[in-house]
């Protein structure tokens, strides 16, 4: 049985659908991301399966239980780190993690939990004084302490520094390791291939793929070359029936099917540059990364 | 006592402590108000002197302030900076949430009566006290608390201070708090004798004078502290 069970999920706040006829399940160890733009239904989703949020159709169960109706059960279960999640004003870093951590029967160390999040150096100071960063990682810390069978993320790096980054990855990769099943939002795509074992893309509230990310990377290849021109990549689409587009860095990308031989292609491709005396600076065959698959889904 | 609820009540105490400028409006203007208007005889306080008449008006002041407006604002801003958001995905259960600050608010409280009180005695109040008079303490404070959740959790930061403080002077004003109910016209008198900080400052009158109190005033307030917790209940809620 899963952690965590979606159903049909929809939530409408008033006439705006946030999210439509959602499904996907999470399973014990497993971690599983959920991506999609600004808007497209994350929060609403991680609202309701915390049950803040009343489903306005379909169903969540968390532990095989309702977490609307038995919020307050199944918490104990879940550490949970809100998207704007603030704490009591006044309080100090220690005695927010020390407070949460008493709410789950000090069930974990908070100093522990402190120092991973590398907060010790400011464990005296009011929370409210803290950079954007370490109220981040202070928010992880107190979802650390929190119970160990679901660990419940929502944008956990959003305002990160790299060494920030590195540090809640590599808490989420602990935990996952621990048996947790660990549920995240985030719109850092290369964190997602880091720690995640499945993605759940959003769309406007609805679901575009639920899919592994080795199906949507490592299996997927894609040919890159670089010092093409978009006529060429026009002639080459059209020629070779390839999907040439370009990335951020101005490399043109094609995706290849599973039944073709990307070193064929590739071979082919290089040909047909030859051929046009088309002078290109690099060519290669590699693994396509999330942040292409996803540009390739959400591409009209 | 739950484990949780001793928590969260000791917490909020911390708060509170670390809080000065609350602290301040909470503690000091009662203090303030009583040894100001004792020692200088400006109100119209009838036949009574004035430390008299004031003392018990000054507690009214204090259990609103630190059960309604001290509980309506923290709340408030509880909300406003998400921590109420953090306790929704916690494993508190609302009463316990709203126990614990209503009890962390008990302890201010009685705190505050119990400074008054000497503050008052060596201001020459020279009180007779009624056994009734622990009563009138908790039925107003449940009252007040009531109010205060219920305005903390249909507001937010700024809105619930701003609405907190209003709703404080007005009441302050209206309730023969720091004058007495016969300087108002009859209609007037009539509308506020409804009010729970009314029927708090007329009960401390006659219950610091060795009297029962009338029974008009402890149904009014006795209806307060049912409808006002009730009312908490029913608006408060985790977003």
């Amino acid at each position: 049985m899963s952690v965590v069970d979606v159903q049909g999920l929809s939530v409408s706040y008033g006439p705006v659908d946030a999210v439509a006829d959602l499904s996907f399940a999470v399973d014990a160890g497993e971690t599983v991301a959920l991506i999609g733009a600004n808007g497209a239904g994350k929060t609403s989703t991680i609202n309701a399966i915390v049950g803040i949020v009343e489903p306005t159709a379909g169903s969540v169960r968390v532990f095989e239980s309702d977490p609307a109706q038995d919020r307050a059960t199944i918490a104990r279960r879940w550490g949970v780190m809100p998207q704007a999640g603030g704490l009591p004003m006044g309080l100090r870093v220690g005695e927010c993690v020390e407070l949460f951590a008493a709410l789950y029967q000090d069930r974990v160390d908070a100093s522990a939990v402190i120092d991973g999040c590398g907060l010790t150096d400011v464990r005296d100071r009011r929370w409210r004084t803290l950079s954007g960063g370490q109220q981040q990682r202070l928010s992880l810390a107190v979802a650390l302490v929190g119970g160990d069978d679901l660990l419940i993320l929502d944008e956990p790096t959003a305002a990160l520094d790299v060494p920030g980054q590195e540090r809640v990855l590599a808490q989420i990769t602990k935990r996952a390791g621990a048996g947790s099943a660990v549920l995240l939002t985030t719109h850092r795509l290369d964190e997602v291939e880091q720690v995640a074992d499945r993605v759940v893309i959003l769309h406007e509230g609805a679901l575009v793929i639920d899919s592994s990310v080795t199906a949507l990377t490592e299996e997927s290849p894609e040919i890159r070359i670089r010092g093409l021109s978009a006529d060429q990549a026009s002639q080459l689409n059209n020629t070779l029936a390839t999907s040439f587009r370009f990335g951020p860095d101005g490399d043109a990308m094609s995706s290849v099917d599973s039944w073709t031989d990307p070193q064929q292609l590739l071979a082919l491709v290089l040909d047909w540059c030859s051929t046009n005396d088309v002078r290109v600076t690099s060519a290669s065959v590699g693994k396509r990364s999330l942040a292409d698959a996803y540009r390739e889904m959400m591409s009209p | 006592m739950s484990g949780s609820f001793a928590v969260l009540t000791k917490s909020e105490l911390r708060v509170a402590a670390r809080d000065g400028e609350q602290l301040l409006l909470t503690a000091g203007l009662p203090i303030l108000l009583l040894v100001f208007f004792s020692v200088v005889d400006v109100l119209p306080t009838g036949d009574l002197d004035p430390v008299e008449f004031l003392v018990p008006g000054v507690l009214t002041i204090a259990l609103l302030s630190s059960g309604f407006v001290r509980l309506a604002i923290a709340l408030g801003f509880d909300r406003s900076f998400g921590a109420i958001g953090r306790y929704a995905v916690s494993p508190v259960s609302a009463s316990t949430f709203l126990g614990s600050r209503a009890a962390a608010a008990a302890v201010i409280a009685v705190v505050q009566v119990i400074v008054l009180f000497l503050v008052g005695l060596i201001l020459g109040w020279r009180p007779t006290l009624h056994p009734l008079l622990p009563l009138v303490v908790v039925l107003a404070l449940v009252a007040f608390f009531g109010l205060g959740l219920t305005l903390g959790s249909v507001t937010d930061g700024l809105r619930s201070l701003a609405l907190a403080n209003a709703l404080y002077i007005l009441l302050l004003l209206l309730s023969g708090v720091v004058f007495d109910l016969n300087e108002l016209p009859g209609w007037m008198e009539a509308i506020t004798r409804l009010l729970p900080t009314t029927a708090t400052a007329q009960l401390l009158r006659t219950v610091t004078a060795g009297d029962g109190g009338e029974v008009r005033d402890w149904l009014v307030l006795a209806a307060w502290s049912v409808i006002a917790p009730v009312a908490a209940a029913r608006t408060f809620r985790w977003r």
